[in-house]
């Protein structure tokens, strides 16, 4: 017996399990329990003795000159801000309710947002922020279309006419109110001769646009857009995209219409602008004088948190579909990739020198561009002018880049076979392409699988970014909710642990799946035959 | 008409040609050893035999069939002339048994049983019947090589080729694969082996090929090829194999890799490990104690020492040549009292006698 034979065999099983690694489970839970009470109970102690209040710890917006601003994504209310106060620096957040939570965590000294949007904000944030009462400026918030569209007259029209009826009044007082029992949405039960249309809306303005229960979106903008909708004989189709590809969106027409956003010269270069919906202000939030008052217990607060984040409009079944959106991608460009990444294989095989060019280039490619600018402009030019669901693009370029990782592990272990076990099928009469899926492709497969199972892991996590273009996963589903609740933190941890869970679950079953896969953990038996 | 026939066989790479011109035939039922030093052709040339290589030109013609012949089923050639290669490269995802049973099963339509029993048949020949469900890491590199060559008898060829099947085995395993192919030869299936094993080419095949610089320099029967040498060229290979050499130019010389070839060379001579012990004390103590220790003292930075170990048959007659008439002679003699005793009286006990030619001519004889 040779001892190398061993040692080595060892070594190579011992190296196998490596790429997904076992750490405890219950130590990991421990530590994500950790994280999420510190989340509730960190500010709550800090401010554990402060006096309740909310005075703004300005007064005027001149004491705020040379301060930190922070900014939701897209925004260009800086200008306004900028032309009135000096000095100011700007930061970018997805939403208000990080803008928020950064002015309360004493990162930044203000938010700046839609006056009502910055009301309800501090309504949701009692006691830690507070409204400035001088608002910045007067904005106008308009719908906007691609260049040359005929929408744009034509929604000009409406709103003249419905802000003469008084239905944009009507609007105004409907959904600016705390109360939400009476926010609901107009069924589209009514005839739509002239199709369908396009409209994207951001999803975290509340009250002008946000997602609600069943995460259907809802608020003035959509109300409104609706309405105008009824009116002209279409049908909507809503999608809510992220504040800074909303403007894409519409350039590039992958939506007909979106809403609303502050004219700008720059916006009206490449958008057409609707007159203004409502002619409304902007406000700027600050901490509150004496801080934040929680005189909740930890458990209140952390109960609270559970009931805003899951329990209140089924929030739960947001994270839940988006799990499954999750899913779904992950799935399908899993497959996908796996079937590109064997096809890249045998291109290389073909000996062929373009071919061959080809793949190295779609790998340099792949490898070189951030997934996330992949997508993006999948979406927005590739099928820009195309029809084509967030969800299929997704899928698309997961598969590509999957296609690409998964496609150089394999030809990495295909090419690390021995040449000799590539003649030794040769001269014993098998055909070049039956020696590679005889005898090179399955032991090459013995070394790539669990280096594959890892890297698709990896790729459930990095389906993360597809809000970009508009799909509503697990970590969208979360933005959602922040920006509804207003509370950063509880939500942001609830996903970090639905991720973690399904990830373990995930690399746990393919650990099963690739040790069922190695033929050296199968029984030494030759099926089928008996000993004579 | 002969089983191989190769008629101005030619194979060129960019920069080099390892075969020339190449002529040959071959009758069923021989056993060929082709011999000759590194780097002349000889896996080239049994590579073309199955066109693993594309000659550049020439012909091979197999049972009459023209292998270079665009036309020809090169998977059915292939399947009638085995090849067992000097990394064995048994198929790692298959059981030892599931390795010979593949091939049958998938090119020439035997059922899953019937391949199964030949395989224990085969694997009960070559003397691991009990392996036959072991994984093929699990098993030495002696018996992985067996097992290789039991593979190629599965597809029954009537040829089977053999590129240095010995090469890549520790020494103690040579023997067992060897005799497995001298078995084999007693059989009667067509063989070509390339091999370093002189004793095997000797004694085991019907006719010895020496290849030189891409040619078939001469071919006959063992006899001629150790005996009597027709051509010079041949003369010294066969000479030259028997003497291991070695040029000592610095004071610290690699003693490590000296030693392991040493081992490499006795094996080589079917001598025994003990030879190679004298051979690696001798080198310590006469080259590295006493030698080298002068030329340090006396500020000689080459000593320029050829030590050459010579053997008769099966290791008879051994004896090691130290020649350093060079700048070692231009030294003053060492005095008595220079000499090391411990060392002169271990050279002494493995010696039986030490025979000084001329000055800087050292030869030692080794016991038995």
């Amino acid at each position: 017996m040779n001892d190398d034979g061993i040692v080595h065999g060892a070594l190579r099983r011992s190296g196998r399990r490596s790429p997904i690694p076992r750490p405890s489970l219950i130590t990991a839970l421990a530590c994500v329990l950790a994280l999420l009470g510190m989340c509730v109970f960190l500010p709550a102690s800090a401010r554990a003795d402060d006096q309740p209040g909310s005075e703004p710890s300005y007064q005027t917006l001149n004491e705020l000159s040379g301060k930190r601003f922070a900014y939701v994504n897209g925004s260009v209310y800086y200008q306004n801000v900028e032309e009135k106060i000096e000095g100011t620096e700007r930061d970018f957040y997805p939403s208000l309710a990080e803008c928020v939570a950064a002015v309360e965590a004493g990162k930044e000294d203000a938010a700046v947002q839609l006056s009502y949007c910055c009301q309800l904000a501090v309504n949701r944030r009692p006691g830690t922020v507070a409204l400035l009462p001088e608002p910045v400026a007067n904005v106008s918030e308009g719908f906007f279309f691609p260049k040359g569209s005929e929408l744009t007259a034509k929604f000009n029209d409406l709103i003249k006419r419905f802000g003469n009826e008084g239905t944009l009044a009507k609007l105004e007082k409907k959904w600016v109110v705390a109360d939400e029992s009476g926010k609901t949405l107009p069924n589209q039960d009514w005839e739509a001769p002239n199709g369908t249309l396009k409209f994207a809306t951001s999803g975290v303005i509340e009250p002008f646009s946000y997602v609600g229960e069943g995460g259907v979106a809802k608020g003035y903008d959509v109300e409104l857009a609706l309405l105008i909708a009824r009116e002209l004989g279409y049908h909507l189709e809503i999608s809510t995209i992220p504040m800074d590809s909303i403007f894409a969106a519409v350039s590039s027409g992958k939506a007909d219409f979106g809403g609303t956003l502050t004219q700008t010269p720059e916006r009206s270069a490449a958008c057409d602008f609707s007159y203004t919906v409502m002619p409304t202000t902007i406000s700027v939030i600050v901490e509150s004088k004496d801080g934040a008052a929680r005189d909740e217990s930890l458990f209140a607060s952390l109960s609270s948190s559970f009931r805003k984040t899951f329990i209140e409009e089924s929030r739960w079944k947001l994270i839940l579909s988006g799990l499954g959106v999750t899913v779904l991608i992950s799935v399908c460009a899993g497959s996908f990739g796996l079937l590109l990444g064997y096809v890249t294989v045998l291109a290389r095989r073909s000996g062929i020198r373009w071919v061959g060019k080809l793949v190295d280039g779609y790998q340099a490619l792949m490898g070189g561009i951030p997934l996330v600018v992949v997508l993006m402009v999948l979406y927005y030019v590739v099928f820009g002018s195309l029809n084509v669901a967030g969800e299929i693009v997704a899928i698309i370029a997961f598969t590509l880049a999957f296609g690409s990782t998964a496609g150089s592990t394999m030809w990495t272990a295909v090419d690390g076979i021995d040449i000799i076990q590539e003649e030794t099928g040769l001269a014993l009469g098998y055909t070049r392409k039956a020696v590679f899926h005889k005898i090179i492709f399955p032991q090459a497969r013995q070394q790539f699988t669990p280096q594959l199972m890892g890297q698709f892991v990896s790729l459930v996590k990095d389906t993360a970014i597809v809000g970009y273009i508009a799909v509503q996963d697990l970590t969208r589903a979360g933005d959602l909710i922040r920006a509804r609740t207003m509370d950063a933190f509880f939500p942001l941890i609830s996903i970090a642990l639905v991720y973690f869970l399904f990830c373990r679950l995930l690399a746990w079953l393919l650990r099963k799946v690739a040790a069922n896969l190695d033929v050296t953990n199968h029984p030494r038996k030759i099926e089928g035959v008996v000993e004579q | 008409m002969s089983l191989i026939e190769v008629k101005h066989l030619r194979k060129e790479y960019p920069n080099i040609t390892p075969l020339k011109d190449v002529n040959a035939t071959v009758e069923a039922g021989e056993v060929i050893s082709i011999i000759g030093p590194s780097g002349t052709g000889k896996s080239t040339f049994i590579r073309c035999l199955n066109r693993l290589e594309t000659p550049t030109s020439g012909q091979i013609l197999v049972d009459g069939v023209d292998m270079c012949d665009p036309a020809t089923d090169l998977p059915a050639m292939r399947r009638k002339m085995g090849m067992v290669f000097q990394n064995y490269a048994l198929f790692g995802h298959k059981l030892v048994a599931e390795n010979l049973m593949m091939a049958p099963m998938d090119l020439l339509g035997l059922s899953k049983q019937e391949a199964y029993d030949r395989a224990l048949e085969l694997l009960d020949m070559v003397g691991l019947r009990d392996k036959a469900l072991s994984w093929p890491h699990e098993l030495s590199g002696g018996q992985r090589q067996r097992v290789a060559i039991a593979r190629g008898l599965a597809m029954n060829p009537d040829i089977l080729l053999f590129d240095e099947p010995t090469s890549a085995l520790d020494p103690q395993m040579v023997s067992e694969v060897l005799t497995v192919i001298t078995d084999l030869a007693e059989r009667g299936l067509t063989m070509l082996v390339v091999t370093h094993e002189m004793r095997f080419a000797r004694d085991a095949s019907s006719r010895v090929f020496y290849m030189n610089r891409g040619e078939l320099w001469e071919a006959g029967p063992p006899e001629q090829i150790f005996e009597h040498p027709k051509r010079q060229e041949t003369h010294d290979f066969i000479f030259r194999v028997r003497n291991w050499e070695y040029d000592i130019h610095t004071l610290n010389p690699d003693l490590r890799s000296m030693d392991a070839s040493i081992v490499a060379y006795c094996q080589h001579q079917f001598m025994g490990r003990h030879a190679a012990n004298a051979c690696q004390l001798l080198l310590e103590e006469v080259v590295n104690n006493q030698l080298l220790t002068f030329a340090r003292k006396r500020g000689v930075t080459d000593p320029c020492i050829h030590v050459t170990i010579s053997a008769g048959e099966g290791g008879v007659d051994m004896a090691m040549t130290l020649d350093y008439r060079g700048p070692l002679l231009e030294v003053p003699e060492p005095t008595e009292t220079e000499w090391d005793m411990l060392s002169l009286s271990i050279v002494k006990g493995i010696c039986s006698r030490i025979e000084k030619v001329e000055p800087g001519l050292l030869q030692l004889y080794i016991r038995q």
